[in-house]
């Protein structure tokens, strides 16, 4: 006896019982879906927080054109390490803290951040800097923090010269102070920024997530999106669709996923319970939302 | 500290400074702030207490009455156990003792360091602030030589000094605490408060030295070293710092004499010299006693030693007849070798007592209502039986001057009392009518001359420059017409006319 829902992943096989309008809330809320290349960049990270600690751990920026998936990955890290309050010493041991860069080449404001980011009580009153890194430090040994992921790293470049400057110092100084890994997200302007210090240069590691092109690699992403949508059928693309989905998509991971979720829906609703390339054609013949 | 879990709920701040314990709530917010290098004002504010409400008295002002809504987010934020976070205050402490409590602040230093060592940082402890905590019960001092025989057990003198901490502890917030001391009838009139009165005033005015120390009974022996003395106006006089008692020994003696009067007083306190052996000043020292007692003390605890049973002679030796009471007291020594030492001694000691309360010396020191010595009786009023006749009256006195203190609110509650400075907004009430101030004729017509003079008035908006120079050109306008009409009043006043030059240049 065959399986009828072999073709769907553990996420979709468990709601796929469920009633049209809850399996569309829940292709709507998706969160999350794995592929490859987000795999690797998130067992990368897991290596760099599991690591025994006086192992000196390079710097990470993860960069890629924006709805690459970047801020997803960093938010699932994120979810793979909770914070976990230890009642004993009253202290809520956090492996990992993320927090994205200010809009503005302020280091101040990028302390601020990373006090918040930890819920730590931020002064609204005029504090030094000197102060306030002292207190970041002070806090983040306290509670065990093994790596920093800084989101929107290129906004580093909103500010002037001397700004750029300081704030790459700050960055190389909190490293080192701390003695734990960055973890950079971010454009291509931010992996331009720290180009332009040296020193940062050499203890940073650059990982690209690049545009989709044609290839194993996509029809690999593609089939683990049609594993997570809850649709009853197989979906049997060709190679043909496939390339018209590429093209639609300009190769965002973003707008592929955002292309597939519509079409999971359509299917539901006309109770195609698949999705064909017929669909696929038609969809793409839709005009585009400017 | 409680034996609960410390932390009952996920807190809101990612590090929380465990509290050290005997931790004072104030120096626990203040580690809490330091943790996150914020001003102690800035945390406080997140608490709920504004800058205005941060006085030099705000450290008291959260260990004495704590606002419910201020310990709310405290907890929220720290995720501390409710019983913990209002174990660091002195929630539900006597009435009577917040204000000695808001005025005292004597840290043991020995603990304060122990405390601050094991902490890690600074720690101020709640027991600073407790007005009852006479000494340290943890780091007592050795007594002098002259405050205790020699081969004594100090360690047992000290453990009845811990006991009797330890009671006053529980009885600052426990108001019938004394009722399993002293009996139902006499509790009423001993609270915490009246008994550390009593301590310090017994510190003050009697010096005594601890002559044995029953360790079976917890029971010290004390003889009088040194009374008190009156100047001319018949004044007490202190004693002199000096010759006063270590703190601890007036302690003891005081709650002896509150747990056991009569025992005490017969057979537990005697005066400088042996039975046999007894001076004026013996008399001397009984009689500072009596009016020291007779000042403070409730009148029903001296009533037993004037009774019939009491003062009735006995046979009960060769050497002749001894009071009742003094049989009574020295029964529990009755197969101790020193037993007919002391029973000579408490006769002694109550014939003399006796004596000197119904002597002329005693009428006369005490013919007036109020006390000649400085400090407050500690025992507030005399006819303190909360089961006799009088319980009524008294209890209605009691609560009418409860809710007289009631009235005043305290701690950071008298901030909420009084309603909030009002924002001054611009145009906010509504103009109020006002009569229209009375101006002299003259001062009319020279104003009215003035803007005459001056044309029309620019009506768009001006500089304050060009505003300036438009004031100044009427006033000048109005000063000169004032003069003028002053000119003219004299000229018309005195047959010399002067002439008057300004009217030209009108």
């Amino acid at each position: 006896m065959t399986d009828a829902h072999g073709h769907l992943g553990t996420s979709a096989r468990d709601v796929i019982g469920l009633s049209p309008e809850e399996r569309i809330a829940r292709m709507q809320s998706r969160r999350f879906t794995e592929y490859p290349r987000c795999r690797m960049v998130l067992d990368l990270l897991s290596d760099q927080v599991n690591q025994p600690s006086g192992v000196v751990k390079p710097n990470l920026l993860v960069w890629g054109e924006s709805g690459q998936g970047k801020s997803t990955i960093m938010k699932k890290h994120l979810r793979d390490h909770p914070a976990v309050f230890d009642k004993q010493t009253g202290v809520r041991r956090a492996a990992v803290v993320g927090l994205e860069m200010p809009p503005m080449c302020d280091v101040k404001w990028f302390y601020i951040k990373l006090l918040s980011a930890i819920d730590a009580p931020v002064s609204e009153s005029r504090s030094s800097l000197p102060v306030m890194a002292d207190r970041v430090v002070a806090l983040y040994r306290l509670m065990g923090v093994r790596q920093i992921l800084v989101d929107e790293a290129h906004n580093m470049l909103m500010g002037s010269v001397r700004q750029q400057r300081m704030m790459l110092a700050v960055i190389r100084n909190l490293s080192n102070e701390l003695g734990i890994p960055l973890v950079l997200f971010g454009i291509q302007d931010a992996r331009e920024a720290l180009m332009h210090d040296r020193q940062l240069t050499r203890r940073f590691r650059f990982i690209e997530l690049p545009m989709w092109g044609a290839g194993a690699e996509f029809q690999a992403l593609v089939g683990s999106i049609l594993r997570s949508l809850p649709l009853r059928r197989p979906s049997p693309l060709t190679a043909r669709a496939l390339k018209t989905l590429l093209t639609r998509s300009d190769g965002g991971t973003a707008k592929l996923f955002e292309t597939f979720i519509d079409l999971g829906i359509d299917a539901i609703r006309s109770g195609e319970e698949r999705i064909t390339p017929e669909m696929i054609k038609d969809y793409v013949s839709l005009p585009v939302l400017a | 500290m409680t034996g609960g879990p410390l932390f009952t709920t996920e807190p809101g701040l990612p590090v929380v400074p465990l509290p050290a314990k005997g931790e004072a709530l104030n120096s626990w917010i203040w580690a809490i702030a330091r943790t996150y290098g914020l001003m102690p004002k800035t945390y406080l504010r997140r608490l709920g207490i504004p800058h205005r409400w941060v006085t030099k008295a705000i450290e008291r002002d959260l260990v004495i009455q704590p606002l419910p809504s201020v310990m709310e987010r405290l907890q929220a934020d720290t995720g501390m156990a409710p019983d913990v976070v209002w174990g660091m205050t002195f929630f539900g402490l006597d009435r009577e003792l917040e204000g000695a409590c808001r005025r005292h602040d004597a840290p043991c230093s020995a603990c304060v360091n122990e405390a601050s060592w094991w902490a890690g940082r600074p720690v101020g402890l709640l027991h600073a602030r407790a007005a009852w905590r006479i000494v340290c019960p943890d780091h007592l001092p050795d007594p002098k030589p002259m405050e205790m025989a020699d081969g004594l057990p100090l360690a047992a003198f000290h453990g009845q000094v811990r006991t009797i901490i330890r009671f006053l502890d529980r009885a600052a917030f426990d108001p019938r605490a004394f009722e399993g001391v002293v009996g139902t009838r006499m509790a009423p009139a001993l609270t915490v408060a009246a008994f550390v009165r009593f301590v310090f005033l017994l510190n003050a005015y009697l010096s005594v030295r601890v002559t044995e120390f029953d360790e079976l009974r917890d029971w010290a022996g004390f003889r009088i070293r040194r009374a008190f003395t009156r100047n001319e106006p018949g004044e007490p006089l202190p004693l002199p710092p000096e010759e006063r008692n270590d703190p601890a020994i007036s302690l003891v003696l005081a709650w002896q004499l509150v747990a056991a009067p009569l025992r005490t007083l017969l057979a537990g306190l005697h005066t400088v010299n042996p039975v046999h052996r007894k001076t004026a000043r013996d008399t001397g020292q009984l009689m500072a006693l009596v009016c020291l007692l007779l000042e403070f003390w409730p009148g029903e605890m001296l009533t037993p030693l004037l009774t019939r049973i009491a003062l009735s002679r006995q046979d009960w030796s060769s050497d002749g007849g001894r009071t009742g009471l003094a049989i009574a007291t020295t029964a529990p020594w009755s197969n101790d070798p020193s037993h007919s030492a002391r029973l000579t001694e408490a006769h002694w000691t109550h014939t003399a007592w006796t004596s000197v309360l119904f002597s002329d010396a005693i009428q006369n020191h005490h013919t007036r209502r109020v006390s000649q010595f400085p400090v407050a009786g500690p025992f507030r009023g005399r006819l303190l039986a909360a089961n006799g006749q009088a319980a009524p009256l008294i209890g209605e006195i009691r609560r009418e001057a409860r809710q007289r203190g009631r009235k005043k609110a305290s701690g950071l509650g008298r901030f909420l009392a009084k309603p909030a400075p009002a924002i001054r907004e611009a145009h906010a009430a509504p103009p109020q009518p006002v009569s229209p101030p009375i101006i002299p004729a003259h001062i009319a017509q020279a104003v009215q001359f003035a803007l005459d003079a001056h044309g029309p008035l620019p009506t768009g908006k001006l500089r304050a420059r060009q505003r300036r120079a438009v004031l100044r050109k009427l006033s000048a306008v109005a000063v000169r017409c004032l003069n003028q009409e002053a000119w003219r009043e004299m000229a018309d006043a005195t047959p010399h006319r002067v002439p008057t030059p300004s009217r030209k240049t009108r």
